[in-house]
């Protein structure tokens, strides 16, 4: 029985699947995170620009930092989901190609198998 | 001969073992899929709270005595986040959208319990607003990310 499984070559298939998969959702979850963290800069500053002018009190402003740091939790969040999400079209992108050259090579085994005893 | 003949059959049984083990390789899920309820209850809060926020800032912001005036926006909100959480939790690897509507919750819980002790002053409401548009964007952004998984099975 004949085995036509390229080791080698299926690997290299499957990281070739893999890798778009993790870097299209990378730069997603990256340019994401860096719009999120700079309005979250830009905010703080600017409670504290309020404080500094009298427009809110140092209540209001703790308040609002709550706030902020409230959402930023869900953005944090965000992004770790988008890396899962990577991860999982990565290795499913990775399995299909696993899959269909075990089912090549399983096939072409098949033929030469006599199931006559 | 008889070994032979022996030899085929387990050669056999082992092709039929290994290929039913090859076919279990099945697509893996590591997040709970898109549910378009999430979707469209976020949006719907959203919404809700502009028109909140639009409303205190028309009338250049809103005292503690003002605020039985706004008790209902506080109790819909509730009501909505606390429905959108119990629908998140029934679904299995979604703690990521748990997590965020429970930050959505607290938000509403801080935002109340300073609208009834100090009031809501007209300068505190553009952070506000821009601080509630954060994490309907960020829970939008995941739910919407979560879709695409979908929209590629579909496309297969």
């Amino acid at each position: 029985m004949k085995f036509n499984l390229n080791i080698n070559q299926v690997v290299n298939d499957m990281l070739q699947a893999a890798l778009p998969h993790l870097l299209k959702v990378g730069q997603q979850a990256s340019t994401f995170a860096s719009h999120e963290f700079q309005q979250y800069i830009t905010n703080i500053e600017h409670v504290q620009t309020m404080v500094e002018e009298k427009n809110v009190t140092r209540q209001e402003a703790q308040f609002l930092v709550d706030q902020y740091k409230m959402s930023m939790k869900a953005v944090l969040l965000t992004v770790e989901g988008l890396g899962v999400i990577a991860t999982q079209k990565a290795i499913n992108a990775a399995i299909d190609i696993l899959n269909s050259a075990l089912n090549t090579a399983l096939g072409a085994a098949f033929k030469t198998i006599k199931f006559t005893i | 001969m008889k070994f032979r003949g022996l030899l085929k059959v387990n050669v056999a049984a082992f092709s039929v073992l290994l290929i039913l083990t090859l076919l279990s390789c099945a697509p893996i899920q590591l997040i709970a899929p898109y549910d378009e309820r999430i979707e469209n209850g976020i949006k719907e809060l959203q919404k809700n709270t502009t028109e909140f926020f639009v409303k205190i800032e028309r009338q250049g912001g809103s005292n503690k005595n003002d605020y039985k005036n706004h008790v209902k926006f506080y109790d819909n909100s509730k009501v909505s986040t606390k429905s959108l959480l119990i629908r998140a939790g029934a679904t299995a690897q979604n703690e990521k959208t748990e997590g965020q509507i429970t930050s959505l919750m607290d938000k509403y819980k801080s935002l109340e319990e300073q609208h009834k002790k100090i009031g809501l002053t007209l300068n505190t409401i553009p952070s506000l607003e821009s601080s509630f548009d954060q994490i309907f964007r960020a829970i939008l952004t995941l739910e919407v990310a979560k879709k695409e998984l979908i929209d590629k099975k579909k496309g297969e």
